[in-house]
């Protein structure tokens, strides 16, 4: 019996075979222990490999990594003005500049011609918008003393994704306030994702294979669950609230539901 | 292209990518930026996005690892592989995990290393084929010999604690 190749093998482990292959793949597992242990051993090493890289997962700061890509709110996208455009109109500006400059300096020289230019032209304005000599203005009121900006009142969105282990997905959510909203979404990529808002701090997140924690008075929370996984259980302060057991889904706690998003507001 | 809605399918997986692979937080922080700076100047459909992205980051990688190469080759100090970053309130236990990882990964080539993680970012063969540059018919191979060596050298760097 010929058996099949290790890259064969995860091609099929990973579900990149044509239909016809993967078929014959499956029909010759049935028949080949040897190649059976050999998937087994390639399941095996993928699982070492994604459960030791989790312990390297922090979650990214999004708020402030949107910030530093785009300052502004104005995005612009696609091809950016070319170089010769943007030296053009710094020339222009410069240009601009100079001749307001020498046109200060000259009206600042006593007799002048440009300097006698703006005070005639001065007092026609003024003579023909008030009809009166002008009168000395009014002092400015002291400036009021502004309250230094509020530092932000809330943590940036955080967040974290795991992939499936042993076809599981496991969320463990502590110290919620009791206001918090929690919108459960089944979504078609391979991972789980837990993404918090509106916490005064940080939350913390711990994840190992299959499984998301987090400890943080989150306001909002965003959890994606693959479509594809067998099993995923969302727990809440201790309780469950959501379980997908193959195509079954169940809301164990009130719940609304929109399109395929299911959403849970925890009450006091 | 919609760039919120981009980024907020991109940035997780590219900063997680980056963060595994250079195990340096702000290096991730940094590459990521700039990888997606230079996306908003290209005008690629969105299909097209994600592998470009992640090769461009990866080359930056590359051209950083050289460039602090040849830094430290200039201060002949003795070459540091990038390690993660230690934090007060890390736990010493937590810490010695993240070096037996960092130490197993640095063990496996530099593209070995890129294909199990853009695997574990969920790309397909051809996708990863196309960002190393071999056949696709190869990265079954390529990817499951890696993932021995990884698993061989972990268990090596779990037997060299001396509490175990």
């Amino acid at each position: 019996m010929t058996h099949v190749s290790e890259g064969v093998l995860q091609a099929f482990l990973d579900d990149e075979l044509e239909p016809v292959e993967r078929g014959a793949v499956a029909a010759h597992l049935l028949a080949c222990p040897a190649c059976r242990a050999e998937l087994d051993r390639l399941r095996a090493d993928a699982a070492v490999f994604s459960a030791a890289l989790a312990a390297l997962d922090v979650a990214p700061d999004l708020v402030a990594a949107r910030r530093r890509i785009v300052p502004g709110p104005r995005v612009r996208i696609g091809p950016q003005r070319s170089i010769a455009s943007t030296t053009r109109r710094a020339a222009v500006r410069a240009a601009v500049l100079v001749l307001l400059g020498a046109a200060a300096a000259s009206a600042a020289v006593p007799g002048s011609p440009v300097r006698r230019f703006v005070v005639n032209v001065w007092h026609e304005a003024t003579r023909l918008v008030v009809g009166t000599p002008e009168r000395p203005r009014r002092p400015l009121p002291p400036p009021v003393a502004t309250a230094p900006a509020p530092p932000p009142a809330e943590a940036p969105t955080a967040g974290v994704s795991v992939r499936p282990y042993e076809d599981r997905i496991t969320v463990g959510l502590g110290a919620l306030p009791a206001n918090a909203r929690i919108r459960v979404r089944l979504v078609d990529g391979d991972r789980a994702t837990v993404e918090a808002s509106g916490a005064p701090r940080a939350p913390r997140f711990r994840t190992s294979p299959g499984r998301i924690e987090m400890d943080g008075a989150a306001r909002d929370v965003r959890i994606e669950v693959p479509r594809s996984v067998e099993n995923a259980i969302v727990v809440v302060n201790g309780r469950p609230y959501f379980q997908k057991s193959g195509n079954a889904v169940r809301f164990l706690a009130p719940a609304d539901t929109a399109g395929a998003e299911i959403t849970f507001q925890l009450r006091p | 292209m919609d760039f919120d809605a981009l980024f907020h399918r991109l940035y997780p997986s590219l900063f997680r990518y980056l963060n595994r692979l250079t195990g340096d937080i702000d290096v991730a922080e940094d590459i990521a930026q700039e990888a997606f700076v230079r996306l908003l100047a290209q005008d690629l459909p969105d299909a097209e996005a994600r592998p470009w992205l992640f090769a461009v980051a990866t080359n930056l990688v590359r051209d950083r690892a050289r460039k602090q190469e040849r830094r430290q080759r200039l201060l002949k100090a003795e070459p540091v592989l990038p390690t993660a970053s230690p934090r007060p309130d890390e736990a010493v236990e937590r810490r010695e995990q993240i070096e037996r990882v960092r130490a197993a990964l640095g063990r496996l080539a530099p593209r070995d290393q890129q294909l199990l993680l853009m695997r574990e970012e969920g790309f397909t063969y051809e996708e990863m084929a196309r960002t190393v540059g071999v056949a696709p018919s190869s990265v079954g191979t390529l990817i499951a010999r890696a993932l021995r060596r990884f698993a061989g050298a972990y268990a090596q760097e779990a037997g060299n604690d001396p509490r175990q």
